[in-house]
């Protein structure tokens, strides 16, 4: 093959990537061509046909660059979040009307399509029963979208309005400035009547979502069935994954450890946090004696917290 | 996950369409929109980019009439190929039954098919679904651009590339030609289906 068919196939080759919308190859095939070009002297017109090419490669770094600069999650059209709705919230029979609403919105924030989301949330803050994860995830959508300024606006707003009860407003004024503080931002948000600290009934039942969960210091246990029935214990948190708790179990206490099997559910429990004792309920995850180091013979447990 | 619905006696399955960017995934949908007029319900949905990519995914419902006395619907979804897109490919896989890997044939492809089935399996495995066990059928798309001097691996390179370890169905095709796309999609749903009949072991 000629040097001459060599780069007309390069250049064919390249148009031909181009239909395919597939720039890079297409460029890489033009810039093959200026190669072959310019260490060939028998190629008559080289510098006009090297000029041609080059603005071939400017129109498709400008596609390259318009491509590679596009938001990855535009907003897209009212009728395609409420597709986007219907076709990826998972919901559970025993779902009440405002979970499937906090699960709406929270398709649409995975989207990315966060303004409709935190109108979705905000709607959904003064009910009870969602109004922490609502909150939560409506701070974490203006964070997402906008600034922690904002976030921190939206935050006096609720407490302004009496919004959300006092006790959940320590819980959104915790994870907010959690949030503040990771950025390094120096904002610090006042605690509206601080020190109210009280037993609170269970808010929100958890799922996979759920990642943000406070961080919890110690639990309580009442026992409702089985060997310790009737009777409160309280152990210490070693470790915290999310809503996944550790405790460590004295091997002397074999009643204790018989209690609490595999898959046994915890429904009466105690959640102690730096800011306030929550009621909710938890399932063991795994028991395991701990075979080696100081605390050999000793079991490892995880809590699964169920609802808080 | 497939919704069956033991009172209705009605099963909704979901097939998914992976593969890299610019491989023909949505043309594969588009060419079913039009040839399988009696089996699609509803209209095709593509949300897509300025640029012609697919920025979410494409959707179209298809309704299989009665299989074991069982009414058999099927919502078949693209993934977005792009790298970028990589969080929205994965929520879209989610609850995912069957699975289309469309690789492109283009030689030039080569490397971004390879990285799309190890992302496949990635996200399956974030699923907790394993890429050898799930229905997946093999499409090596756009084979007719060899006719026009565009370099293309053969079969034997793909099946290699792709293919070797898993050896699921495979087919050629050119989708916007519609060659290889029934098959494809036909292969697919049997697969599915032959396995949620085993897994909800639903019957007449």
């Amino acid at each position: 093959m000629s040097i001459k068919d060599k780069v007309k196939m390069l250049l064919k080759e390249a148009e031909l990537y181009k239909g395919q919308r597939l720039l890079k190859e297409s460029k890489n095939k033009y810039l093959e061509a200026i190669s072959l070009i310019k260490t060939n002297e028998l190629i008559p017109n080289k510098e006009s046909l090297i000029t041609a090419i080059n603005k071939k490669i400017d129109f498709l770094n400008n596609g390259i660059v318009r491509w590679e600069q596009s938001a990855s999650t535009p907003e897209v059209s009212p009728k395609v979040q409420d597709l986007i709705q219907k076709l990826f919230t998972s919901e559970d029979i025993k779902d009440n009307d405002a979970v499937k609403a906090l699960k709406s919105a929270i398709t649409l924030a995975k989207f990315g399509q966060y303004k409709r989301a935190i109108n979705e949330f905000n709607n959904l803050v003064s009910i009870d029963h969602v109004s922490v994860a609502a909150a939560k995830n409506s701070i974490k959508c203006i964070v997402e979208n906008a600034t922690i300024e904002d976030a921190v606006a939206q935050y006096h707003q609720w407490v302004n309005k009496k919004t959300l009860k006092s006790d959940r407003i320590m819980v959104i004024r915790k994870y907010l400035q959690d949030i503040i503080d990771k950025t390094g931002s120096i904002i610090s948000i006042d605690a509206p009547n601080s020190s109210e600290q009280k037993n609170v009934a269970p808010m929100y039942e958890m799922d996979e979502q759920d990642e943000d969960i406070i961080d919890i210091t110690s639990i309580g246990i009442r026992f409702n069935h089985g060997p310790k029935k009737g009777e409160h214990i309280e152990l210490d948190v070693s470790f915290q994954a999310g809503n996944v708790l550790s405790l460590i179990v004295s091997s002397s206490d074999k009643l204790l450890i018989e209690s609490l099997k595999i898959g046994v559910r915890l429904d009466d429990m105690d959640f102690y946090s730096p800011i306030a004792i929550f009621k909710g309920s938890g399932v063991v995850e795994s028991n395991t004696r701990i075979e080696t180091g100081p605390k050999r013979g000793d079991y490892s447990l995880d809590i699964k917290i169920h609802s808080i | 996950m497939a919704i069956f619905n033991i009172q209705k006696r009605e099963i909704e399955c979901k097939i998914v369409y992976y593969g890299p960017g610019r491989c023909g995934k949505t043309t594969n949908l588009e060419y079913i929109f039009k040839a399988f007029k009696k089996q699609v319900t509803g209209e095709m949905v593509s949300v897509d980019t300025e640029g012609d990519s697919t920025l979410f995914f494409d959707f179209l419902p298809l309704g299989l009439g009665k299989i074991k006395g069982c009414d058999v619907r099927v919502q078949i979804f693209t993934v977005p190929g792009q790298q970028k897109y990589s969080s929205t490919r994965k929520l879209v896989l989610k609850g995912v039954d069957g699975v289309v890997f469309v690789a492109d044939s283009l030689e030039v492809r080569r490397e971004k098919n390879m990285l799309s089935l190890k992302d496949l399996q990635q996200n399956l495995k974030d699923y907790g679904l394993s890429i050898s066990r799930i229905p997946l059928v093999m499409q090596y798309n756009k084979r007719d651009l060899a006719s026009e001097g565009l370099p293309i691996m053969s079969i034997e390179k793909m099946e290699r590339d792709l293919n070797r370890q898993l050896k699921v169905p495979s087919f050629q095709a050119s989708a916007i030609k519609g060659t290889g796309v029934g098959n494809t999609l036909q292969e697919c749903l049997k697969m599915t289906l032959i396995s949620l009949q085993r897994e909800l072991k639903w019957s007449q």
